[in-house]
């Protein structure tokens, strides 16, 4: 049902921790204490109704694209995906403590963000810290239950969430996720309280011109809510994305108003009563 | 033409070749790994951002291993190759990079 990869098990230096859940050479299968990334890819199901050979096309390239660049066969972080959906883990170790774990899998969860975005879609999942268990055969766990609730009923919006839990343990941590700038942090707080995955950081990061990413991500946000002005559930989402995009605008790039998304596209339009 | 101006590396803040843009402070504590990570790369260049971080035996070095390469590409150190439509991005030393390894 699912394409499950577990990295590291011809050579490289993750070998030792993917094998820890066992489930090769007929060894045990086991649950171990990790860090689980759940992500789901917004407006599949309805791509799928609609048009579905020409979406299937564009899913598909978005899809392949951004896979290959992280989710290879000997990644360190074991990976599943079925459909719309991605799972990607860290098993916790001596050696991998649970602020890197959760520091490599945010910074996973951006660059993955970041990708799909660049090709019209927005990921909303939840990143937890729990028993897991991931191999050919299965993936499960308590770890994997709480990152799909966060990502159905906590995310809402097309945000990757942390638990409670993970949460606390990057609370006051930098581990190189947070820093003084919003703009460069990798982690934000939303106004609900919840801590999520500031994508669009890792774009002041990189010496290339952020601008032309940056007008990108504003025009298919733009994109998404036109289409969507029937639908408020829906459209509702991408003001979230909207919002996003004009806060890490005007933190990063002040002076570059011409990046912001205009609050009439912003504003929901209602209809005559008839 | 070079995303870094060539005469801003030794100044401790390199700038983008037309000058909007310096080095991020937030990459800067992440220079501690590039004995680490520069001769890790040396001995598998070009690679892509996984085929580095499966090298990597510190999960924790790892972890920040985005950030690394941000900082070493904005240091001169290194240079991207890529994407093209069948392969990721990857990294190379460049002669900076390799004249560092050396030094080493």
């Amino acid at each position: 049902m699912h394409r499950a990869r577990q990295g590291g098990q011809e050579d490289g230096s993750a070998q030792e921790e993917v094998s820890l859940y066992g489930g090769r050479d007929g060894k045990a299968l086991r649950l171990v204490p990790s860090v689980v990334l759940y992500v789901d890819v917004l407006g599949v199901r309805q791509m799928a109704r609609r048009r579905p050979a020409t979406n299937l096309r564009r899913f598909g390239k978005a899809i392949s694209r951004s896979y290959r660049d992280f989710g290879f066969k000997k990644s360190p972080w074991p990976s599943a995906s079925f459909s719309d959906m991605l799972v990607l883990c860290s098993p916790l170790s001596p050696e991998n403590d649970e602020k890197s774990a959760i520091s490599g899998l945010v910074f996973q969860a951006a660059y993955l963000q970041s990708a799909l975005s660049e090709s019209g879609f927005f990921l909303r999942g939840g990143l937890t810290l729990g028993k897991f268990h991931i191999s050919d055969e299965v993936i499960f766990g308590p770890a994997l239950v709480d990152a799909v609730e966060i990502e159905e009923k906590v995310a809402v919006s097309p945000r990757i969430v942390l638990s409670k839990h993970a949460d606390s343990i990057m609370k006051g941590s930098g581990d190189g996720l947070a820093t003084d700038s919003s703009a460069h942090s990798l982690l934000l707080r939303d106004g609900d309280g919840h801590a999520f995955v500031n994508h669009l950081a890792l774009l002041f990061d990189d010496p290339s011109d952020p601008l032309p990413a940056l007008e990108s991500h504003r025009a298919i946000v733009m994109k998404c809510l036109d289409d969507h002005r029937k639908e408020k559930r829906h459209w509702e989402k991408y003001r979230w994305a909207a919002e996003y995009h004009n806060s890490v605008v005007a933190s990063a790039m002040p002076d570059a108003t011409q990046l912001l998304v205009p609050q009439d596209t912003m504003t929901w339009q209602f209809d005559p009563f008839a | 033409m070079p995303l870094i101006d060539p005469q801003s590396l030794d100044s401790g803040t390199p700038r983008t070749a037309d000058g909007s843009r310096s080095y991020p402070d937030h990459l800067r504590p992440y220079e501690a790994f590039d004995d680490r990570l520069l001769h890790l790369l040396s001995e598998i260049q070009p690679a892509t951002f996984d085929e580095l971080s499966v090298r990597v035996e510190d999960p924790k070095v790892r972890a920040v291993l985005v950030r690394w390469l941000a900082s070493a590409e904005w240091r001169g150190l290194i240079e991207r190759r890529g994407p093209t439509r069948t392969s990721p991005r990857s990294y190379v030393l460049s002669e900076r990079g390799h004249e560092q390894v050396q030094a080493a």
